[in-house]
C-alpha cells in the first residue's frame, strides 16, 4: 500500500469513527436526524436550540469529537517528535515533565479556587515551566551527552512536581476540591467546549509549524549527533526547535484535557508500524492514527458503561495491551 | 593540492589537551592512515578535522580556508564522516539512510527530491550494494551496514572522507571488500583519512601513514619507508622482535631489524610528494 493510500484510509476511518461517534451515547440520535440537523444548519436555517436532539449534536458531540480529533492529534505528533529527538522509541511526551508541570499548575489553581480558564492556564504555564527548568538544569551540566542530562534532569524534576502534587492534594478540601483534582489528573474531554478547543488551537498550529519545515531533518537526529553534525544539521538548534515545538503543544493541549496517558507513547509507534520511521511521512500519519485512536477510545468512555469512566483509565486499558502486542509481536519493525 | 592543512595543531576537550604539536597535509586524491595504539588521540583528531571539536591552537585549513570560516552545510558538502558501522535506533530503509547524506545539498526546511535519489541509488550502485536499497538497515550484516554508511557518505559528494577505524569487527572478506572499495574511491579522485589498529590494512591501502603516540606525531612517510619493525615496535611499545614475529607487511623490510634508522621527519614536503607520485604507478 502507498503512502497515500494509508493516509486516505485512515482519514477515511477517521470520518467513519466521528460519525459513529455522533449516533451513539445514552441519547440515540438518527442518522436522519443528524442530515436533517446538518442540512438545516448549511442551508442557514439555524440550529433549532429547543430541540434536544440539536443540543446534544452541537452542543455536546460536535465539540467532543472535535477536542478528541484535536488532542489526539497532538498528543501524538508531540509524542513522534519527542521519540525522535530522544532516539528512543520508549520516550513520551511526558519525558522532559509537561505533564508533571501542568498537572501542578491546575492542582494549584484549582487548590487556589480560582476558574476554569484560570486553571488552563496555570496549566499551560506549568507545563512550559518545568520544560524550561528541565532544560536550563541540562544545559548546566552538559559535559558529554545532552539526550542524558535532559533525561535525567526531567525524572527528577518531574517527581519533584509530582510530590508538589500530592503535598497540595492533602491539602485540599476533600469534599470539593479533591475530587475535581483528581478528576483533572486523570483527564478526560467531557469537560472541553468548543471555545476551548478554538482557544488552544493556535498553540498547537504554531508548535506544528517547525516541525513541518523541518520533518526532514527529523529524520537525521536518530543519529548519533557527530554524524549528524558532519551531514550539515546543526544538531543543538534543530533539536531545541523540536523540544520548544513539542513542548508547546503537549502543554496546550493538557491544559484543556488534563493529563490523558499513553497515547503519546502508543500511537507513534502504531505510524511506525504502519509507515516505518520517516518522519515526513510519520508526522501525518501519527496526526491521523491519534485523533482516530482518540475518537474511538473517547467514545467507548462514554457509552460502554452506565457512568463515564475516565478517558485516561481507557486509554490505558486500550492503548498497553495494544503497545505489549505490537512490542512483541512488532520485532523491530517497529 | 592539498585539502587539509593542520600546522601546529593542539586538540583536546576544553581544558583538556588531547594531542599537541600536530602538524599534516593531506592531498587530493590521497589515502592517509592515521595509526596508533588506543587512546593516542587519533579520534580526536578526527573529530577536529570535521569540525566537531575546535582546535585549542595552531591553524586548521580546509581547501585553502580556515575550518572557522566554513558552515556546517558547506563542510558536509566538502567533508563526508564514515563512523564504525553501528545499529540503528529506527528501522530506516538503506535508501533513505543514504538519501540523509544529500541533507547538506537540500535547503534547511527543505527534503530531498528525485534528483537527490538518484544520486544516493548511484552511491548504491558504485559500492555494489543497490540490491540493498529496499532493505531494513537494523537487519543488515555489519560488512553491510559499514558500505550503506560509506554510500551515505559518498551522498553528502565530499572532495575528503574521514573514516574511523572503517574495518573494526568486520569479517575478514568484508574488510578486503571495504578497503578496496577505499583504494577505488582514491583511483576516482577522492581524498581519505582513516584510522585503523591493524598495520596491515594500513600498509596495504594507505599512501602515506602517520604513526600517532600520546597525542604527539611519531612519523610521517609512505607506509614503505616508515613502517619499520623499529619504528612499530616504538608505537606500540613492543620490542622489534615481537612486531617483526608477529606482523608480515606486503613489502620487504628495507632495513635490517638490528639498524634502527632515524625516523623520517614529519614534514617534508618533497618526500610528500614522492610517495604520492609512487603510489599512482
Amino acid at each position: 500500500m502507498s503512502n497515500r493510500s494509508r493516509i486516505l484510509l485512515l482519514l477515511g476511518l477517521l470520518i467513519l469513527a466521528s460519525l459513529v461517534s455522533l449516533l451513539v451515547g445514552q441519547h440515540d440520535i438518527s442518522p436522519a436526524t443528524i442530515v436533517r440537523s446538518m442540512g438545516r444548519s448549511l442551508a442557514d436555517l439555524g440550529v433549532d436550540m429547543s430541540s434536544g436532539d440539536d443540543v446534544v449534536l452541537w452542543k455536546i458531540r460536535l465539540p467532543r469529537i472535535l477536542a478528541a480529533v484535536v488532542v489526539g492529534a497532538a498528543l501524538s505528533v508531540a509524542g513522534t517528535a519527542y521519540q525522535g529527538m530522544f532516539r528512543n522509541p520508549l520516550v513520551s511526551p511526558d519525558i522532559l515533565g509537561v505533564s508533571a508541570g501542568a498537572g501542578l499548575g491546575a492542582v494549584l489553581a484549582i487548590y487556589l479556587d480560582f476558574s476554569v480558564r484560570v486553571t488552563q492556564l496555570f496549566a499551560f504555564s506549568g507545563g512550559l515551566l518545568a520544560v524550561t527548568l528541565v532544560c536550563a538544569v541540562a544545559w548546566c551540566a552538559r559535559t558529554r551527552s545532552l539526550i542524558l542530562a535532559l533525561v535525567l534532569s526531567g525524572v527528577a524534576v518531574g517527581s519533584l512536581f509530582a510530590s508538589g502534587i500530592s503535598l497540595i492534594k492533602i491539602l485540599s478540601d476533600p469534599h470539593s476540591q479533591l475530587s475535581s483534582i483528581t478528576f483533572w489528573l486523570l483527564g478526560g474531554l467531557n469537560t472541553i467546549g468548543a471555545d476551548d478547543v478554538l482557544g488552544a488551537l493556535p498553540w498547537i498550529t504554531l508548535a506544528l509549524a517547525p516541525l513541518v519545515l523541518l520533518r526532514w531533518r527529523m529524520n537525521l537526529l536518530s543519529f548519533e549527533d557527530d554524524e549528524a553534525r558532519a551531514m550539515g544539521v546543526d544538531v543543538t538548534r534543530t533539536r531545541i526547535a523540536f523540544i520548544v515545538a513539542a513542548t508547546l503543544m503537549t502543554s496546550a493541549v493538557v491544559a484543556i484535557s488534563g493529563v490523558i496517558g499513553w497515547v503519546g507513547l502508543v500511537v507513534p509507534h502504531m505510524a511506525r508500524f504502519l509507515t516505518g520511521p520517516d518522519f515526513r511521512i510519520l508526522l501525518p500519519v501519527s496526526m491521523l492514527s491519534g485523533a482516530l485512536f482518540l475518537v474511538v477510545t473517547d467514545t467507548a468512555a462514554r457509552t460502554v458503561a452506565p457512568v463515564e469512566i475516565p478517558l485516561g483509565i481507557l486509554t490505558a486499558f486500550i492503548g498497553v495491551p495494544f503497545f505489549l502486542v505490537l512490542l512483541v509481536r512488532g520485532g523491530d519493525r517497529r | 593540492m592539498t585539502v587539509m592543512d593542520l600546522r601546529a595543531l593542539c586538540l583536546g576537550y576544553g581544558k583538556r589537551e588531547i594531542g599537541r604539536d600536530i602538524t599534516l597535509s593531506i592531498g587530493a586524491g590521497e589515502i592517509v592512515c592515521l595509526l596508533g595504539p588506543n587512546g593516542c588521540g587519533k579520534t580526536t583528531l578526527l573529530k577536529t578535522i570535521l569540525g566537531l571539536l575546535p582546535p585549542l591552537e595552531g591553524t586548521l585549513h580546509v581547501n585553502g580556508a580556515p575550518l572557522a570560516a566554513w558552515t556546517r552545510r558547506e563542510l558536509a558538502r566538502f567533508t563526508g564522516y564514515v563512523p564504525q558501522a553501528h545499529a540503528a535506533v529506527f528501522p530506516f530503509r538503506v535508501e533513505d539512510v543514504v538519501l540523509m547524506g544529500r541533507t547538506a545539498h537540500v535547503g534547511l526546511f527543505g527534503a530531498p527530491g528525485p534528483a537527490d535519489r538518484a544520486v544516493a541509488r548511484d552511491c548504491l550502485a558504485r559500492l555494489g550494494i543497490l540490491p540493498l536499497a529496499g532493505r531494513n538497515y537494523m537487519h543488515l550484516s555489519g560488512g553491510e551496514r559499514q558500505l550503506v554508511i560509506i554510500a551515505r557518505a559518498l551522498a553528502q559528494e565530499p572532495a575528503v572522507l574521514v573514516m574511523d577505524e572503517p574495518t573494526a569487527s568486520l569479517d575478514f572478506a568484508n574488510q578486503i571488500r571495504v578497503l578496496e572499495h577505499m583504494r577505488g574511491l582514491r583511483n576516482r579522485g577522492l581524498s581519505i583519512l582513516f584510522t585503523t589498529h591493524q598495520p596491515e590494512h594500513a600498509a596495504r591501502t594507505a599512501d602515506r601513514v602517520v604513526l600517532m603516540r600520546d597525542g604527539r606525531i611519531l612519523g610521517l612517510g609512505a607506509p614503505r619507508d616508515i613502517m619499520t619493525p623499529e619504528s612499530l615496535g616504538r608505537l606500540y611499545g613492543l620490542s622489534q622482535e615481537t612486531v617483526a614475529e608477529n606482523l608480515r607487511l606486503p613489502f620487504p623490510d628495507p632495513r635490517p631489524v638490528s639498524g634502527p634508522g632515524p625516523l623520517p621527519s614529519p614534514t617534508s614536503p618533497a618526500h610528500t610528494e614522492n610517495t604520492r607520485k609512487d603510489s599512482r604507478r
